[in-house]
């Protein structure tokens, strides 16, 4: 069996595209394109090595030296799930090697195509089966008579059988290579008898000739014995038309002999070709049909197929086996039998609800016996149900790869629903384990940006997108992480601009989100410090105010935002509400005024008499009262220095 | 003899009135001085540069002293409710205010608008 499943398999290969086969493979080749997306495509980096997975899994170099296994499984590829998973898996070509992708491919295509078909018409197909093993039973014996008379009953039946659309006209290609057997065989005849006719013509002309040259020969005798001088001329002209016959008689009969046996080695070969053929694209009926007639059209010939070196090497080895038509008609007989008991396998498995199985004991039958009748009537509703978990395992394949945890989670639910015998182990595993890993990496994210480890958070969240790339804990991460970066940039910049305008009124209102972004910023946070102590001053000097002018105190309000706005003058709350209460101290702040400005004029005395002015106004005048003091001072050593200097 | 009462009462009237129109006339004429206009120097002292004026105030401080120089006193006028600077040179005899105390002062206004004490007389 193991063989015979290695003989398929290379035979399946290599004949995808011959024939027959070759509008399917066509198809299969638009399938694969078209089913791409959902299902073959995504097997292939499972099994490809090449530099284009590479591409498609860049996080491939880091997540090979992941610290655990993940529950015995290559996190990076999945390519152990996939194996799992595949029920291709017990697929081998000739060597011994799982299939390739592009073997894979074209045979997962054709099977897809296959589950997705409706089952055969029952009746006809069961006609049509019936037909040609009676055909071959008739060709065995079954029914009696020469083998002439079986011969040309089973050359009628295939006529019948080509009648049927499932047959594709292989039965009439079987036809007309018996056609042209006879054919070829009446021309034959008559070229044997025109080469009897032929050779007596022959013996004719050379006896002629000997004729010819006895005559010449007694007369030479003839001169020499009566010694005269002159021999007489000899009879060649009569000899040469003879001889230009007989050469042509002869290449006729050279030329006659040669087309039998190159017609009869063609017709050899085309025969063999043939059954070769029907083998390889597993018509199993038309290449036992075929080689029944084989045996009998060519009969007591060598039965040796020619041509199969390559297969008896690889196959067999180095065993000295004839491939004869014997050879492909037990091969045949197995496949048929294997098929069918694959088919019944897989029923029952499915009526146990072990779709897995069922599903690789399917495929096997569908790989051996693609036309046999038992695979195409399986049954439509249990084809859907192969057809629904191998898809499902296509998406949790998909999954594992993109390693969509919670997408693997739900698929791998939704299985174990239906399909009883699937190993969710490795992949219940394959999840917790990613997860666990993905939120330790977090963790290590967490410790980094606390200690203002930029690089050792980068570093932690590439593992964690590795292990778990929608962790939603990672968002939630980014999220704050992000919003904090952007806080501190945007507040950073506000804090300049305002800095530089000296709107530290802006900067004051806004002063916790500005104490919130500067309080690790050395270089700006002794300026915000110094902006909020000036308007700590201002702020109070207002409240102060507010308070002083709802008791009444209009001048002493005024005088309190006065001293404070000399020294800030540059806010403009401050200098608002000074506007409003130098209306209702008018008369003090016109004293005021004119006395700073004489003070400033260097007229001292009329300076102190304003202030004097002022102070009697407001006698709590502290504006007022200050100066008074320190102009009489200064106004006494003016005069001290005068007399100092007379 | 009611109109001997009478003519002398009046006699004593005429003496007493005419004595006292004497008096206050010999009190002007020994000081020579007009009123302080004490309004119109606040807004503009130099404009009474030169001017002498007798003041009738209330010491209400002493705003600043140096020795050898002299003193700044805030006083109060007495018949005005304004209050103005003093200054007062340190060679000035028996000038001992205190606060609350009434003098009469004599001042004379300075080209930079100080007035000026020249001499005083405790009220």
């Amino acid at each position: 069996m193991k063989i015979f499943i290695l003989v398929l398999n290379f035979l399946f290969i290599s004949s995808a595209f011959a024939a027959d086969s070759s509008a399917i493979g066509q198809k299969a080749q638009q399938d694969i394109s078209g089913l791409g997306e959902t299902s073959s495509q995504e097997q292939i980096p499972a099994y490809s090595k090449n530099e284009a997975d590479k591409e498609a899994f860049p996080l491939n170099g880091a997540s090979r030296n992941m610290p655990l296994n993940l529950g015995g499984l290559d996190n990076s590829r999945g390519d152990n799930i996939l194996a799992a998973l595949n029920s291709q898996s017990e697929l081998k070509d000739i060597t011994g090697k799982k299939m390739d992708d592009a073997q894979f491919k074209l045979f997962r295509a054709r099977f897809e195509k296959y589950l997705s078909a409706p089952a055969a018409d029952d009746k006809e197909e069961q006609e049509y089966n019936q037909l040609l093993i009676d055909i071959n039973q008739r060709l065995l014996g079954k029914g009696g008579g020469s083998v002439t008379a079986r011969t040309i009953d089973a050359w009628k039946m295939l006529f019948k059988a080509q009648d049927y659309a499932i047959d594709n006209q292989l039965c009439r290609t079987i036809a007309d290579k018996v056609i042209n057997f006879w054919q070829t065989t009446k021309k034959t005849e008559y070229l044997l008898r025109e080469n009897e006719r032929l050779e007596r013509d022959r013996a004719r002309k050379e006896s002629s000739m000997i004729t010819v040259q006895t005559r010449d020969r007694r007369e030479f005798i003839e001169v020499m014995r009566d010694n005269k001088a002159t021999p007489p001329p000899t009879r060649d002209f009569e000899l040469d038309p003879l001889k230009k016959r007989l050469t042509e008689t002869e290449k006729k009969i050279e030329e006659n002999k040669s087309y039998e046996v190159s017609s009869r080695i063609s017709q050899k070969m085309d025969f063999q070709s043939l059954i070769i053929q029907f083998f390889v694209q597993r018509r199993y009926y038309h290449a036992m049909i075929a080689n029944d007639f084989y045996r009998y059209l060519f009969e007591a010939e060598d039965s040796k197929l020619e041509g199969l070196d390559s297969l008896k090497t690889q196959v067999f080895g180095g065993a000295d086996i004839k491939l004869t038509t014997a050879t492909i008609d037990a091969l045949c007989k197995e496949a048929i039998n294997d098929s069918n008991e694959g088919v019944k396998a897989a029923e029952y498995l499915i009526s146990k609800g072990e779709i897995h199985s069922a599903t690789q004991r399917l495929m096997e039958a569908f790989y051996i016996g693609e036309n046999l009748a038992s695979v195409k009537m399986f049954p439509v509703e249990k084809k859907r149900e192969i057809l629904r978990y191998m898809r499902d395992t296509d998406k949790l394949i998909n999954a594992v790869k993109v390693k969509h945890v919670e997408r693997a989670e739900t698929i791998l639910n939704d299985i174990a629903g239906y399909v009883s015998d699937f190993d969710a182990g490795q992949i219940e595993a394959f999840v917790q384990t990613s997860k666990q890993l993905s939120d330790l990496a977090l963790q290590k994210a967490l410790v980094a940006a606390q200690t203002g480890n930029q690089s050792g958070v980068e570093a932690a969240l590439q593992e964690a997108v590795e292990f778990w790339p929608t962790n939603p804990k990672i968002q939630e991460f980014l999220k704050t992480m992000l919003g904090k970066i952007d806080l501190k940039d945007v507040a950073t910049a506000d804090f300049d601009r305002l800095f530089a305008q000296k709107d530290y009124r802006a900067i004051f209102n806004d002063r916790f989100r500005f104490a919130a972004a500067l309080a690790a910023d050395s270089s700006r946070n002794g300026d915000f410090l110094e902006i909020m102590k000036r308007m700590e001053t201002i702020e109070t000097s207002m409240a102060q105010a507010r308070e002083l002018s709802r008791l009444r105190n209009h001048y002493a309000a005024w005088e309190v935002l006065e001293k404070v706005y000399q020294k800030f003058p540059e806010d403009p709350e401050l200098s608002r509400l000074r506007s409003d209460f130098t209306i209702k101290a008018s008369l003090l702040a016109s004293v005021l005024n004119q006395a700073s400005e004489a003070d400033a004029s260097g007229d001292k005395w009329a300076a102190l008499l304003n202030y004097v002015k002022a102070s009697k106004i407001y006698p709590m005048s502290t504006i007022a009262n200050d100066n008074i003091s320190q102009l009489a001072n200064q106004i006494l050593s003016e005069k001290a220095e005068k007399t100092n200097r007379n | 003899m009611k109109k001997s009462v009478i003519m002398g009462l009046a006699a004593i009237f005429l003496i007493v009135s005419a004595f006292v129109v004497l008096v206050e006339i010999k009190r002007n004429s020994d000081s020579g001085l007009n009123d302080f206009p004490a309004q119109a120097y606040i807004e503009n002292p130099k404009s009474f540069a030169g001017n002498s004026y007798k003041l009738n105030v209330q010491i209400d401080s002493q705003l600043a002293y140096a020795e050898n120089v002299g003193r700044i006193l805030l006083v109060k006028m007495l018949e005005k409710n304004e209050n103005v600077p003093v200054f007062t040179l340190a060679n000035i005899k028996n000038f001992n205010p205190m606060a609350g105390q009434k003098y009469s002062f004599c001042v004379k206004v300075a080209d930079d608008g100080v007035l000026n004490l020249l001499s005083f007389e405790k009220l």
